[in-house]
């Protein structure tokens, strides 16, 4: 097997198993341990940060990542841009899928133990200007969602695929659409959740 | 067979051969990624265009991904099946769409845990725009145009036009009227 079909299936494997919620291969473990040192040399970061695939870092501002923040590996490589002046802080134990983008020209707050699923925008900068965004604890932001500036998410929230979200999501709560509009967690419990 | 490129494509669709069923004729330009180790059927004329980004099919244990003839599939595109996916033939899928039967984590309550898998259905002649996201329970129709970044949870019926977050469906302005074995234009991908 060719060196890159090698690497793609390290890759993929990792996915199936963090996914599945089982420990990847010590072998790969130490691998990401490694591209994580020397990704994020500079920044303040926890204990055993983890990248298992390619992450594009700009760490001009300051970026402070929380222990076992993992990033998975995938098609696309994932973007974390912090730049001059700009503040990034992501929580503990949160995961990033592939290909996701997250950028802080002002503040980006992300919370512990949250799911950034594949192909998410995190961008606190347009045209008219930046705002800070605010994610909270135990968020699962699903494939392709766009969080714009001055969004905040609640603890524990669902911001649910493709969605745009640009103000404010309550706790515990669905955030759907484009527009988002914010559903009780609750009320959509019975669907999905089995 | 004039182009290096030309001969990474003959490769490449060579590499597919050892993994899945193939039909005849098909190429694959760019990366390809496949994995897992479910069932995979693909038709004839098949083009997997990855040039811009590789395309992931991930077939989970018992799994089929079933892709009919003349489908174009467009770079960056990511289709995950942990139960059925099936593509109808004369298919356009956009760049970089997603197309997941199951959401691999719970909305509520214990998010490690992995919900049921529904299959997704895409019938005959249908388009998808790019970026489009189609999540466990999306049977599109028979020739149904989705507009680009839309998301479907359900059943869309034949010849409507899906847009939108989730998506709005509404009848085809012009049903597709043409006979269905002319290839379809695709020079607007």
């Amino acid at each position: 097997m060719s060196l890159f079909g090698r690497l793609n299936r390290d890759a993929r494997f990792v996915f199936d198993r963090v996914r599945s919620n089982r420990r990847p291969p010590l072998r790969l473990q130490a691998m990401a341990r490694l591209r994580a040192l020397a990704l994020f040399r500079g920044c303040r970061s926890g204990e055993a940060v983890y990248a298992y695939g390619p992450v594009h870092v700009v760490a001009e501002g300051e970026v402070t990542l929380g222990a076992r923040v993992f990033f998975l590996g995938g098609m696309i490589p994932t973007e974390i841009k912090c730049f001059a002046g700009g503040e990034l802080s992501i929580g503990a134990q949160s995961g990033f899928n592939y290909g996701g983008s997250i950028e802080a020209h002002r503040q980006v707050k992300i919370g512990s133990r949250c799911m950034i699923g594949s192909m998410v925008t995190i961008c606190d900068h347009t045209a008219d200007g930046q705002a800070p965004i605010v994610i909270g604890d135990d968020v699962w932001i699903a494939h392709g969602a766009t969080i714009q500036p001055g969004a905040i998410v609640g603890n524990g929230s669902v911001v649910s695929a493709g969605s745009v979200v640009s103000g404010e999501v309550p706790p515990f709560s669905l955030a759907l659409g484009n527009p988002a509009r914010a559903l009780k967690l609750d009320l959509v419990r019975g669907r999905n959740s089995r | 067979m004039s182009t290096l490129a030309d001969v990474w494509c003959l490769v490449r669709a060579y590499r597919l051969r050892l993994r899945a069923r193939v039909g005849r004729d098909v190429s694959v330009r760019g990366r390809l990624w496949i994995h897992g180790p479910g069932r995979l059927e693909i038709g004839d004329r098949v083009v997997f265009d990855a040039a811009t980004a590789p395309i992931e099919l991930h077939v989970g244990p018992g799994a089929v991904i079933s892709i009919g003839d003349d489908v174009y599939i467009g770079g960056g595109t990511s289709i995950e099946a942990q139960e059925a996916i099936t593509i109808g033939v004369r298919c356009i899928i956009g760049r970089f769409s997603k197309i997941i039967d199951n959401h691999f984590h719970s909305v509520a309550g214990n998010r490690s845990e992995r919900p049921r898998s529904v299959a997704v259905v895409i019938e005959d002649d249908v388009k998808l725009g790019p970026r489009s996201i189609l999540l466990p329970g999306a049977h599109v129709g028979r020739g149904t145009r989705v507009v680009s970044g839309s998301v479907i949870t359900r059943r869309v019926p034949p010849h409507s036009l899906a847009s939108g977050v989730p998506a709005v469906l509404r009848p085809l302005p012009e049903p597709d009227s043409g006979d269905p074995s002319e290839p379809l234009d695709r020079s607007d991908k």
